[in-house]
């Protein structure tokens, strides 16, 4: 029933200088129901705009849209229906609570608006109300509590419908760091309760493994990779995947004779690099936390020196010269390396990215800083 | 002899009193982070330094010559303190150019004009600003602006400059680059640095030496970041630091013992003797320092529950359920692969590794199982 | 009284000792010219009203309250009033939703089209539909009675309900403008939510938009109404030939009927006071209505909102809201253009009865006009430079000195938006015309006073505004790269408050140069105004040339507004 299929979507937004932007370039997904989607990727990739466009907010230019076994925009036929009657629950980034009403009368406007009988009105939102720890807040106004609650009620909002999908558009983002945390366990909490479908929108990667089935990453209105998290981490499709998915270091290698040797350096990586050629020039990709930090020569592994050692409060970060590159490495904060010290690195999980996708990463990087 | 000494101070507002009765010194060339949870009087205590506000008790005295004190009266004007800032809000100066925003301290104190240039377009090129300089403010991103402010207090004050780090600044990734960027500029030319921080992070990243205090303006504790780290003076230092668990424990003749469900007692094996006393005692420890066993493996003292599993990529978070307490738990995502990721709501064995023992209140509602 | 003499004189200070001097000083002299321009006028006006000689005296005040002519005065005042604001409110409410929510089309056209009111006086607006609408030489009624051959006209223009149409025509941007700033800034998910919440468009509308924009609707009707009750320029115009009268207008003649005589003053300074309680009353049921308070509805990233289509309605509306637009902008300002031209008035408007006589008349031959030209000059740029810098100097002391006493000061100066115009010229003759012992009466300086009194609360509000985006960081970062206090002001806030300063300015200039109600009071043999000109030859029945003129006073209008423009756009660049 809640199955969301998205076809060729499409959406072009006119420029004020009469010509025409892609937002969203042929977007093709399904989401199944019940599952946790998110989409990922750096602000003005097109992720709001396809919720956007899947909520009834946006037109769409080309495509097609469905909401279980019904159409609710396609563009052929002229089709779009409005976002009210499409069933959705959503949560915006800022909240969106209306400072006018109290606390029940937030999060009983979607049943007054189907002129629920009042006993029923009163049972259902209360229930939303104690599933979102609001209970004995309902005369309060918005304006008298703190963003967490806010947000708690902009989502005793969406479930009180119960609704079957539930459209999340930067939820947390406004939130501090600790609230951002228990938010995702409460929201997860929810799903299991109601047992809908999320999409949920965001550009915090440790927010969207840690909350969905699946997900996708997006640049420039185009899906770059799909998948489950972990398939995701460990198999990212390009360089810029690698990148967004976590601290990450892009060493200068070159490939010859089945052995990956650091630019400039004549010892090779002992370690295998995933998907390098014969030979050629290109980048090893890395983890921080996957590299090993030997201390002795006879752990194996390429010749460095600690430049900096930074104490951090989740590990030691290790900033270590490898032939006049810097690699970030993480250590535990037992026995950490003094800066100036040798070690030796052992990589682990590298992977090889050639030198075409390197130029167009910094292409990219260049592009979103003008 | 100390850079800047604040001995014995006291801030209000009105009848407000924000700071009272700090002292503190900071050491030529060091780079002291003050860090404490926001509205601590922190911002307050860089104000009374850089003599936008007076102290109605104490006496803050720069190289030794005395700038602010109660009595006898002296309030020495901020323009004559020579100390650079970095203001929460940059503070760069919107009609002014890049360049026009950097000479301005050198103008003001009168250094001739080609020296003035050539000094400010060093102080440019140090923060990477240097094909902005004719650009206004309005056409720089947040960070570009961080870094003219910056450039701008490094050019007034070789000696001493104050950052207040922006509280808008959410983007981790820039805070983490402005840091290094300090720390790198703070060795290469010697100068002092106060970085004044909500972030703990931030904080042991970037200092030499750190100063914490707590909601009501006091010092809890000052020390490098590692000591601060491995040695947090008391409990609330420890949980203002980072992620922390505590459990209850009390002591068992020599020993320690873990208190977990029913009367259950685990020992505890501390590598030396805590200095804390009391009988009802609170144990300490990381997500990172603690080891969980699976079924069938061999290990931990305690026993607990798998609660919850979250993967994050890097690293998978568990929620442990050690005697009806939720333990954090963090663990290398290739370890957990490698050992099997537990599966939620199935037993495991539980070790900390370097537990800290703190005395607990009597009331404590661990202890209330 | 006490508490501020020791604020003023006492030891303690809030900053640093350095800044004593210099900010103790600007507070002080600020104090004194707001004392001295805006209350002793007040004071003086109540001295007057219930003391004769020295000793109370009620009867008067009782007496002439009572009169019936004034009595139906105050009652047509609050009619007037009352079915403007109505009007108003509900022709700005519809074009701030078309323009705002709906997708109706050529948005910005019709946006800069509705601001025009704003530009010139209603008093332009109300001579304009005389010579339209005049019941029988109004253009309209005489092609109209030539059409049907009778005499009855098609409206006449010279009765309350046509007090009520010029004024709702110039008076209802008020609460457009406010209303459409208020949905541009409104988060658009607020009303998105709704409608993911099963809302339909109208469902949110009433529900969500509206209370949202209260706040926005009750501040501009208020403004509609102040503006009405203490407005003088359309029901002299419009309604003296009709013995209709308001109390400003019953203000007026009485002050004229005396001729200077006290016994006259005494009796205008009376229903003065009449007048200021039914301002009063009207701002106090604002508080009621305003007392749900003001949201925060603007935050989150800056999307467009959904706009609703018009479809079918679309072109009708844009059809109704040009023509609208024609009615109450173009058409006013085209009917004086013409009849500036015209031979004599009531010749038919065709090309051959055209010429420039008029404007070789006033520009040239009438020295009165001349004068009142030069005056309004004078008066304008003299009052908005010194009105703005007392503007930037209250401020700066609200803002950023903040000794004890600035609640008065602030309350001072923001007085004069709630006095009417009439009755703030009163005050100043009573207070300038030898009470104590200096007397300006038939002077330009006595206006220029008057002046400085209305539009302080423009200067201060514009200043302050401009004062709130300097953070008090700005000038501490300047402080602490060697700058002192003085220099930080000079290098640092000054700047960055100059295009505000302009802008301020032109604020003061603008409304100046065409300003009626002060200076129709206050106006000797030698110091017209320009409004008081045009007014007066108006009445006199030379329409022609006092079309000419009201001409002449739209160029120099729009060419002030273009400068506005130019400086404001500037603005943005900072």
């Amino acid at each position: 029933m809640s199955r969301i299929l998205l076809k060729n979507v499409t959406k072009q937004f006119d420029t004020r200088g009469g010509g025409k932007v892609t937002a969203v370039d042929n977007f093709n997904l399904e989401i199944k129901e019940g599952e946790c989607f998110s989409f990922l990727g750096p602000s003005g990739c097109g992720k709001t705009t396809t919720l956007r466009m899947i909520a009834g907010f946006e037109d769409l230019t080309e495509g097609e849209i469905w909401l279980g076994d019904r159409p609710v925009s396609v563009k052929e036929k002229n089709l779009y229906v409005p976002p009210e009657d499409r069933g959705l629950g959503m949560v915006f980034q800022a909240f969106a609570v209306w400072p006018h009403l109290n606390v029940f009368e937030n999060v009983a406007f979607p049943l007054r608006v189907k002129k629920t009988p009042s006993g029923e009105l009163r049972e259902k939102v209360m229930t939303a109300l104690d599933h979102t720890d609001l209970t004995g807040a309902e005369k309060a106004f918005p304006s008298d509590l703190s963003g967490g609650e806010q947000q708690r009620i902009a989502l005793a909002r969406a479930i009180v419908t119960s609704p079957s999908v539930m459209l999340l558009d930067e939820p947390l983002s406004n939130l501090d760091p600790k609230l951002r945390e228990s938010m995702r366990f409460e929201i997860k909490a929810l799903q299991k309760k109601f047992n809908f479908t999320i999409i949920f929108v965001t550009h915090d990667q440790s927010e969207a493994m840690a909350l969905s089935d699946r997900m996708l990453v997006m640049d420039m209105g185009k899906i770059i990779q799909a998948g489950a998290p972990r398939e995701m981490y460990e198999q990212p499709a390009n360089q810029f995947v690698y990148g967004f998915l976590g601290q990450s270091n892009f060493l200068k290698v070159r490939a010859s004779e089945g052995k990956i040797f650091p630019a400039g350096s004549e010892v090779s990586l002992d370690s295998p690099v995933a998907g390098a050629p014969e030979g050629g020039e290109g980048l090893t990709a890395s983890r921080p936390n996957e590299i090993i930090l030997g201390r002795t020569a006879g752990e194996g592994g390429v010749r460095g020196r600690v430049e900096k050692r930074l104490y951090m409060t989740y590990c030691v970060e290790y900033h270590v010269e490898v032939a006049g590159q810097t690699v970030r490495v993480h250590g535990p904060h037992r026995d950490a390396l003094p800066e100036g010290s040798e070690c030796f690195l052992g990589f682990r999980n590298a992977r090889w990215y050639d030198a075409e996708s390197a130029e167009a990463e910094l292409e990219r990087t260049e592009r979103q800083v003008i | 002899m100390p850079i800047v000494s604040m001995k014995d101070i006291t801030v209000q507002y009105g009848k407000n009193v924000v700071i009272e009765g700090l002292s503190l010194d900071v050491e030529r060339g060091e780079n002291l982070a003050v860090v404490g949870p926001s509205s601590c009087g922190k911002t307050t205590l860089m104000r009374a330094l850089c003599g936008f506000i007076k102290i109605s008790s104490g006496e803050i005295t720069l190289n030794g010559v005395t700038v602010s004190s109660a009595s006898p009266r002296v309030t020495v004007a901020p323009e004559k303190r020579n100390i650079g800032v970095v203001f929460q809000d940059y503070a760069v100066w919107p009609h002014f150019t890049v360049f026009e925003n950097i000479v301005y301290p050198l103008r003001r104190r009168k250094v001739p004009k080609n020296e003035a240039k050539e000094r400010a377009m060093a102080a440019m090129a140090l923060v990477k600003m240097a094909e902005f300089a004719d650009r206004l403010p309005s056409q720089l991103s947040g960070g570009q602006q961080q870094r003219v402010a910056l450039a701008r207090a490094l050019v007034s004050s070789s000696e001493l400059i104050v950052l207040d780090e922006p509280i808008t600044n959410l983007d981790a990734k820039l805070r983490e680059e402005m840091a290094y960027e300090i720390r790198n500029l703070q060795k290469t030319i010697g100068v002092t640095v106060i970085y004044i921080t909500h972030d703990q992070e931030t904080a042991m990243t970037i200092s030499d030496r750190m100063v914490i205090m707590d909601r009501q303006g006091y010092i809890r504790q000052i020390g490098a970041p590692e000591d601060v780290w491995n040695n947090p003076a008391d409990r609330w230092v420890y949980s203002f630091l980072g992620v922390s668990n505590f459990l209850p424990a009390v002591r068992a003749g020599d020993g320690f013992c873990l208190l977990t469900a029913e009367g259950e007692k685990t020992p505890l094996s501390l590598d030396a003797a805590p200095s804390c006393r009391g009988e009802k005692l609170l144990m300490a420890s990381r997500p990172t320092t603690v080891k969980i066993f699976r079924e069938g493996e061999v290990g931990g003292a305690a026993r607990g529950v798998v609660e919850r599993v979250t993967y994050l990529g890097h690293q998978f978070d568990y929620f442990i359920n050690v005697g009806g307490h939720t333990v954090r738990v963090q663990e290398d995502s290739l370890e957990a692969f490698g050992r099997g990721v537990p599966e939620e709501g199935s037993p495991c064995g539980v070790e900390f590794l370097t537990p800290a023992l703190y005395e607990a209140e009597a009331d404590d509602p661990r202890f209330a199982l | 009284m006490k508490f501020f003499l020791t604020s003023m004189f006492g030891k303690e200070t809030s900053r640093g000792d350095r800044r004593f001097g210099l900010d103790r000083m600007v507070f002080l002299l600020s104090l004194f010219i707001l004392v001295v321009t805006v209350l002793m006028p007040m004071i003086m006006i109540v001295v007057r009203t219930f003391f004769k000689e020295g000793a109370p005296d009620w009867e008067m005040f009782v007496r002439v309250v009572l009169e019936p002519e004034n009595l139906s005065a105050v009652w047509n005042t609050i009619k007037i009033g009352f079915l403007v604001t109505v009007f108003g409110t509900v022709l700005g409410l519809f074009y701030a939703w078309l323009i705002g929510r709906s997708d109706i089309p050529m948005k910005g056209f019709m946006k800069a089209l509705f601001t025009i009111p704003y530009m010139f006086p209603p008093f332009f607006g109300a001579m304009a539909w005389s010579l339209m609408l005049a019941p029988r030489s109004g253009y309209f009624n005489k092609w109209f009675m030539s059409l049907t051959g009778g005499t009855t006209p098609l409206l006449d223009i010279n009765t309350v309900g046509g007090i009520v149409f010029v004024e709702t025509c110039y008076y209802f941007p008020f609460v457009f403008l406010q209303v459409v700033s208020a949905l541009e800034r409104m988060d658009p998910t607020l009303e998105e939510s709704a409608r993911i919440a099963g809302a339909g468009q109208w469902y949110v509308i009433r529900k969500i938009t509206l209370p949202l924009v209260l706040p926005a609707i009750a501040a501009g009707a208020m403004l509609i109404l102040i503006s009405s009750i203490s407005h003088f320029g359309v029901p002299a115009i419009l309604g003296f030939s009709n013995n209709i009268f308001t109390l400003p207008t019953k203000i007026f003649q009485l002050i004229n009927r005396a001729a200077g005589s006290f016994e006259g003053i005494r009796e205008g300074a009376a229903l003065s006071v009449l007048l200021v309680v039914v301002v009063v009353a009207a701002l106090y049921i604002q508080r009621l209505v305003l007392k749900t308070g003001r949201y925060d509805i603007i935050k989150g990233k800056s999307m467009r909102p959904m706009l609703i289509k018009l479809r079918g309605a679309k072109i009708p509306l844009l059809g109704i809201s040009l023509l609208s637009l024609f009615v109450i902008v173009a058409l006013p300002l085209f009917m004086i253009f013409i009849v500036g031209f015209l031979k004599a008035y009531g010749l038919p408007l065709t090309l051959k009865n055209l010429t420039l006589r008029n404007y070789e008349y006033i520009l040239g031959q009438s020295k009165m006009v001349r004068d009142s030209i030069v005056n309004s000059l004078i008066l304008s740029v003299g009052s908005g430079v010194v009105t703005m810098f007392l503007g930037v100097m209250i401020a700066y002391v609200i803002i950023k000195v903040r000794p004890r006493g600035k609640g008065l000061l602030e309350m001072l100066s923001l007085l004069p938006y709630s006095i009417p115009g009439l009755v703030l010229a009163i005050g100043v003759i009573l207070v300038w015309s030898g009470a104590f012992g200096v007397n300006l009466y038939n002077t330009i300086w006595i206006i220029f006073i008057a002046y400085i009194a209305r539009y302080v609360s423009f200067a201060m509000k514009s200043a302050s505004a401009s004062l709130e985006q300097v953070h008090y960081s700005l000038e501490e970062a300047a402080r602490s790269c060697g700058a002192t206090h003085l220099e930080s002001l000079r290098d640092i806030t000054i700047p960055l408050i100059r295009p505000g300063m302009i802008a301020g300015f032109f604020l003061i200039f603008l409304p100046a140069m065409r300003e009626l109600t002060t200076s129709v009071l206050l106006y000797g043999p030698f110091t017209r105004t320009l409004g008081v000109a045009i007014y007066a030859i108006n009445s006199e029945g030379n329409t022609v040339q006092a079309s000419a003129l009201a001409t002449v006073a739209i160029g120099i209008i729009i060419l002030g507004h273009l400068v506005l423009r130019y400086v404001t756009r500037e603005r943005k660049g900072l």
